[in-house]
C-alpha cells in the first residue's frame, strides 16, 4: 500500500489546481460576457468580442463539464482517504465508486450532447465521433463496476465473518 | 431464517458455560455469541464436529429446521 500515499498526494494536487482553473474560469466567463473588450487573451483563437453567444454557451458548458469531472475527482480523493484509514469494504466506498463512475458519465454526455448539438446547429455539420473521450466511458464504467465488486466483496466478507 | 440453533438448551443439559465450551472447541466467545444468537449464516463441519465432541450429542441436537409460519 506505499503507492496509496502517493496517489493521494498526486490526486490532492490535482484537485487543487482544478479548483484554481475553476474559481478563475466562473468569473471569466462572466467578464467575457460583459466586458468582452477587457479579455486580455484569445479562447480557441477567438478573441472575446468576436465570440458568437454559442460559443460562450459552449465554454460555459464546457466548465460545467469540467466541475463535473473536478467533483469526480473529489469524491475519488474521498475514496482514496477511506483506503488510508484501512476502510475497504465499507459502504462509503461503494457509495462513493458508484458515484464516480457516474459524475464521470454524466459529465460526458453533457460534453458530448453538447458538442454534437453545437456541430449540428453551428458548424452545419453532422459527425459523431470517439476519441479520447472514450477512455472517460471506460473508465467511468470501470468505477461503476468496481463499485458493484466491492458490494459483492462487503456480502462476501460479512458472510464470511458470520461463518462459525 | 427456519434453521434454529439450540445450544443454549444443550449447554444447559451438560451443565456447561458458554466461554468453557468457547474454550474447548477453539472458537472465541464472541463467535459462539454469534451462533447462540442465531447470527450466524453458516458453521463449518470441523466446529459442529468439535462441539459436538465437547458436548457429547448429535448435530440434530444442536441445530433444528422449523417451517417458517406467514
Amino acid at each position: 500500500m506505499e503507492k496509496l500515499p502517493f496517489l493521494r498526494t498526486l490526486t490532492g494536487i490535482t484537485f487543487i489546481l482544478c479548483m484554481v482553473i475553476l474559481v478563475f474560469a466562473v468569473p471569466f466567463i462572466f467578464m467575457a460576457l460583459f466586458f468582452p473588450a477587457q479579455v486580455p487573451f484569445e479562447v480557441n483563437g477567438t478573441k472575446a468580442v468576436d465570440m458568437a453567444p454559442e460559443d460562450y454557451v459552449m465554454l460555459g458548458v464546457k466548465i460545467v463539464v469540467f466541475g463535473i469531472w473536478t467533483y469526480a475527482l473529489y469524491l475519488f480523493r474521498g475514496i482514496l482517504t477511506l483506503f488510508s484509514k484501512k476502510k475497504i469494504f465499507d459502504d462509503a466506498v461503494i457509495l462513493l465508486l458508484g458515484n464516480t463512475g457516474k459524475a464521470l458519465l454524466a459529465g460526458f454526455i453533457l460534453y458530448f450532447i453538447s458538442e454534437f448539438l453545437y456541430n449540428v446547429i453551428v458548424e452545419n455539420t453532422f459527425s459523431v465521433g470517439i476519441g479520447a473521450e472514450l477512455l472517460v466511458v471506460i473508465l467511468a464504467l470501470f468505477f461503476m463496476v468496481l463499485s458493484e465488486v466491492f458490494l459483492t466483496a462487503k456480502k462476501m466478507k460479512e458472510e464470511n465473518d458470520l461463518t462459525i | 431464517m427456519p434453521i434454529i440453533i439450540n445450544l443454549d438448551v444443550m449447554l444447559a443439559k451438560r451443565k456447561m458455560r458458554s466461554n468453557e465450551l468457547a474454550e474447548r472447541v477453539g472458537i472465541t466467545t464472541a463467535n459462539l455469541s454469534i451462533l447462540k444468537t442465531g447470527k450466524a449464516k453458516a458453521i463449518r463441519f470441523s466446529t459442529l464436529e468439535a462441539i459436538c465432541k465437547e458436548l457429547d450429542c448429535q448435530p440434530g441436537d444442536i441445530i433444528e429446521f422449523v417451517e417458517e409460519t406467514n
